[in-house]
């Protein structure tokens, strides 16, 4: 009986001192979706105290560091996530991103490419990775991730966008102009749309010719 | 059977924990050892690129001494040549003759020094590319070190390699940068108008001839380096303009506006393109005054040679 009353006791601190963390979570995750950065990262530091090694934390302030331009930091933490769970998605690409705002493409590369490895469903990673191979001056590359991505996501803009220029550039003027059609029709009056039509323009008058 | 009994014996063994603990540290000091050992490398490297970079400016420093004195030594020879025009006297025309002795000795020095500095900037480009590599392992190496450390709940030593790993990858991009970007070093391109007094002889005429041939060479090759590192900036200029035109290449992170950034590089390509291409023509018209001034040399010295 007198055990039963401890148990009790021990269940409800327990749930006690999980609500007041969950809580604390709620607080940091409140605050970074507010861009409340300064803030953020005091709670997930706070909550890092009590347990260090939860990946979501970590790979969260990883995200706040970043937001505050706190790149080693930020570098820090997401290295920390990925080792309490090397498969966690989340933290290469966030350290892919840390990555590009240090300057080190090749690094950056690297973990979007292990991100995608470990769920190649990670669209977002895909479309960096098409940037970053881009900016590396590797087409074929870029188109491979676009190709991706569009498959699943016939209506992704961004990717459509890119595609018909990397045809265009590549001398597929077909592909190209499908590509540019299909772009403005899903945003005819986009911020690139006038760029668009300019580019399906030229590649039509070439055709003529 | 035997075998399986021999393991058990082995796992059963009173020095089996010996054994582990023994190969464990073993297997530790040597990871350390081929950590320190990577590092003794890139500190080495950098000591040698060090020594290079000191000798190179020592080389500066004396090729600078060397110009000075030539300018003085120029300036000599052409007021005792106006002197010369103007009434012979024997002391005159030795000093001219010593003058000018002195004048290419000194021209061969610079070219000397010239040879020893290209040889001494190639040394320490490739020196830069081998530490570049170093530090890329170095980095990678580091950071699996301070994720090893994490997972043992040594935060602490795990942040301490971090830290280190972040300075050197900070070090390796500026080591890239250097190796990369494509210095425009205005060159001191001064003819040097070996002044003449009509009194050579056939051998020093061909020899001052050859001289100025040589620097035309040079010149010549300075110039097409220059066309190369002009045509690399144009195709980063193209990379980075085309990378502009692509959604999202500037900005992969859509919270950050980084395009500014993509202006100002465009802008500083501009600027060095407009430099280089100015520095071309430079050289061009140093080169063909020089074979001119060589031409000429080599001429006179045929009329000579044909009078004896």
């Amino acid at each position: 009986m007198r055990y039963r009353r401890y148990l009790i006791l021990a269940v409800l601190l327990g749930l006690l001192i999980s609500a007041c963390s969950k809580q604390g979570h709620r607080l940091a995750d409140e605050a970074l979706s507010k861009g409340d950065y300064e803030k953020a990262a005091e709670y997930y530091t706070e909550e890092l105290k009590k347990t260090q090694a939860d990946v979501h934390l970590r790979n969260n302030l990883g995200i706040t560091y970043m937001r505050l331009a706190r790149y080693d930091d930020a570098f820090r933490e997401l290295q920390k996530a990925i080792a309490i769970d090397p498969n966690y998605a989340k933290a290469h690409y966030n350290l892919g991103l840390v990555y590009y705002h240090k300057g080190l493409l090749g690094k950056e590369v690297e973990e979007y490419k292990k991100a995608i490895a470990i769920d190649p469903e990670y669209k977002i990673a895909r479309m960096n990775l098409a940037s970053a191979y881009l900016a590396k001056g590797e087409k074929a590359l870029a188109e491979k991730e676009y190709n991706w991505v569009i498959e699943k996501e016939p209506e992704n803009k961004k990717a459509l966008y890119n595609l018909g220029l990397i045809y265009s550039e590549t001398k597929r003027r077909d592909e190209a102009i499908l590509m540019f059609e299909r772009y403005i029709k899903l945003e005819p009056k986009g911020k690139l749309s006038d760029k668009a039509r300019e580019y399906l323009r030229k590649l039509k008058t070439k055709d003529k010719k | 059977m035997k075998r399986k009994k021999r393991m058990f014996n082995l796992l059963g063994h009173k020095r089996f924990p010996l054994v582990i603990f023994t190969s464990a540290f073993l297997f530790l000091m040597a990871s350390h050892i081929y950590a320190l050992h990577e590092l003794e490398k890139i500190a080495v490297i950098k000591k040698e690129i060090k020594e290079y970079d000191a000798g190179l400016k020592a080389i500066q420093i004396k090729k600078q001494e060397i110009i000075s004195k030539q300018d003085v030594l120029t300036s000599e020879i052409k007021s005792l040549k106006e002197a010369l025009k103007k009434g012979g006297s024997i002391i005159k025309e030795v000093q001219l003759k010593e003058a000018l002795k002195n004048l290419r000795s000194l021209i061969m020095d610079i070219d000397r020094l010239d040879d020893e500095e290209e040889a001494l900037e190639k040394k320490i480009k490739g020196k830069k590319g081998l530490l570049s590599e170093k530090m890329a392992l170095e980095i990678d190496e580091l950071i699996n070190a301070g994720t090893g450390l994490y997972k043992q709940n040594k935060e602490k030593e795990a942040d301490a390699l971090y830290k280190k790993a972040l300075a050197m990858m900070d070090e390796h991009r500026r080591l890239l940068g250097e190796l990369t970007q494509f210095e425009v070093k205005k060159r001191n391109l001064s003819i040097i108008e070996i002044p003449r007094t009509g009194f050579e002889s056939h051998a020093e005429l061909i020899e001052m001839s050859l001289i100025l041939n040589r620097d035309v060479k040079k010149i010549e090759k300075e110039a097409n380096d220059l066309k190369e590192t002009l045509n690399s900036l144009k195709k980063e200029k193209g990379l980075t303009q085309n990378m502009m035109r692509f959604q999202g290449v500037a900005e992969r992170d859509d919270a950050v506006r980084k395009g500014n950034g993509l202006l100002k590089r465009l802008k500083d390509i501009d600027g060095k393109i407009i430099l280089l291409e100015k520095e071309i023509v430079r050289y061009k018209e140093a080169a063909s005054k020089l074979r001119r001034l060589s031409r000429e040399l080599m001429e006179d010295a045929k009329k000579k040679g044909m009078k004896r």
